[in-house]
């Protein structure tokens, strides 16, 4: 699995740790872009981006209000070479105080950013879609057709 | 409209195959549309392609003719003044010399000229009609619509309203839809006669066709006939038409020709492409290959040979934007076999012939 991450928005150094399934990608300060190659055997996947390490210092406050804050927000998920786009936010952020924020790319307290899916993604993208805007009743038959297509040219490819 | 059913399944496969072929440049013969390219091989972009593999009415890319173009020194077309005059007199013996239509009265047509594709004899026809009412069939090529909607002229479909003396007809033969002639096609000729309308007759597919034309062209509606290169060559990009007229035309396309100001590289590559090949050349070569397709498919094999008619395969799933490049392209029911005849090695490999 070819996995894609773009950050911005990247305020004072912060650090995350990117795991899939349990696997630890990543370690260390937020990078603008993450590029990762790895084997994905298992049909379900959890991508978890940890914000880490932030200290109460971190969030500079003056007369009530933050006028500084170590943080960083997610833009892009390209999985396979699929953009998840609208689907990035199927997406939770579970915060180490507990509480747990629908929708939010945002990291400013530590904690996680959870998002299920499942392998092969391409698939994941269509169905999903379809069962938000039920618009893509053949999205099955072909994903089959793209599939069989793609399989049988390369019976035929020089590499 | 047809005994056969169509196979919808197989033919879905194919055109998903063709489209990632193009995708990843595995085609036997390269060379299509950019609005038809996939940019990547991604799923959205061969999806697209798949649903685009057998429209349009362009020309088989054989390879033969292929090979003999790519072999021309075009260039010296550019020093010889000639060249276009050359081609537009020898143009009416290539055309006279084919046996599988009937042009009665061709000789009527004395004034040949040069047109860079159809499309120019078309813009010169509804600049110097105006302030007519142009009338088409349904089904006619699309791109009379979709020009004269963004231009704003008076048309109509003759379906829709009987034809009045400041109208103004064109109608394909063999008809664009269906590769054959329209059925009411005498009562189109006989009604413009009668009312005094002009029809200009657009012989689009002629060169592709088998035993579909038989014309008086004697006929007082009938002044202009247009021939395209772009369905019978690939050559698409090279414009290259001839208008017909039975009497000397007064416009800027006319005004070009006299001038001697035409396009000399692609009139030089016509009046080499009409010494080499016969003008029934694609049919010869490729009935076979039609019937073979036609029959694999359950495609009713019309008399242009590079069409097949059947059903719909891009109906399913289909929204608002599935015609390509105009809402007036809506052709999904003709079947242009082209890819499947330029392709044979590919698809024989790939065990999908």
């Amino acid at each position: 699995m070819k996995l894609q991450l773009t950050f911005k928005n990247i305020v004072d150094s912060p650090h995350c740790v990117i795991r899939m399934n349990n696997q630890e990608l990543y370690r260390g300060g937020v990078p603008a872009d993450f590029l990762n190659n790895f084997e994905q055997l298992e049909s379900d996947c959890v991508l978890i981006i940890e914000h880490i390490n932030k200290q109460p210092s971190d969030t500079i406050v003056k007369d009530g209000t933050i006028i500084r804050d170590r943080s960083f927000e997610l833009d892009q998920i390209v999985i396979d070479g699929y953009d998840l786009e609208e689907l990035k936010w199927t997406s939770e952020f579970r915060a180490q105080d507990g509480a747990v924020y629908a929708s939010c790319l945002f990291f400013g307290p530590n904690g996680e950013f959870v998002l299920k899916f499942s392998n092969p993604v391409l698939r994941w993208l269509l169905k999903t879609r379809h069962e938000k805007n039920n618009n893509d009743p053949h999205w099955e038959e072909d994903y089959n057709y793209y599939q069989q297509a793609c399989k049988t040219l390369q019976q035929i490819s020089p590499q | 409209m047809q005994d056969t059913t169509t196979d919808i399944a197989t033919i879905r496969q194919l055109a998903w195959t063709l489209a990632q072929a193009s995708a990843a440049d595995q085609l036997d013969v390269p060379g299509e549309y950019v609005w038809a390219f996939p940019p990547d091989q991604t799923f959205q972009s061969v999806q697209a392609r798949s649903r685009s593999i057998f429209s349009s009415g362009n020309s088989i890319k054989d390879p033969d003719v292929i090979s003999y173009v790519q072999g021309l020194h075009l260039a010296k077309h550019l020093l010889d003044p000639w060249v276009v005059e050359k081609f537009e007199s020898r143009f009416p013996d290539w055309i006279s010399a084919g046996t599988r239509y009937k042009l009665h009265n061709f000789d009527q047509f004395k004034y040949v000229g040069f047109s860079a594709g159809t499309q120019e004899s078309f813009i010169n026809f509804y600049l110097f009609n105006k302030n007519k009412r142009f009338r088409v069939f349904r089904g006619d090529y699309w791109w009379h619509m979709d020009i004269w909607s963004k231009i704003n002229a008076d048309w109509a479909y003759i379906e829709d309203d009987d034809l009045r003396p400041n109208d103004i007809c064109i109608c394909s033969y063999p008809f664009a839809l269906t590769g054959d002639k329209h059925q009411n096609f005498d009562w189109l000729v006989d009604e413009c006669n009668r009312v005094g309308v002009k029809l200009l007759v657009d012989f689009i597919y002629l060169p592709n066709s088998n035993n579909a034309v038989d014309i008086d062209l004697a006929a007082d509606c009938i002044e202009q006939i247009t021939f395209s290169f772009s369905k019978t060559f690939p050559v698409q990009c090279a414009k290259i038409a001839v208008r017909m007229c039975k009497t000397k035309p007064q416009d800027p396309m006319q005004m070009s020709n006299d001038e001697n100001i035409c396009n000399r590289l692609s009139a030089g590559l016509a009046l080499d492409i009409i010494s080499q090949f016969p003008v029934d050349y694609n049919v010869t070569k490729y009935w076979d290959q039609q019937q073979h397709w036609c029959n694999k498919l359950g495609l009713a094999a019309t008399k242009v040979v590079h069409f097949g008619l059947g059903d719909d395969y891009t109906s399913y799933g289909r929204t608002g934007q599935a015609a390509w490049c105009s809402p007036f392209n809506q052709q999904q029911n003709r079947y242009n076999l082209g890819m499947l005849y330029e392709n044979q090695n590919l698809l024989k490999k790939l065990k999908l012939y």
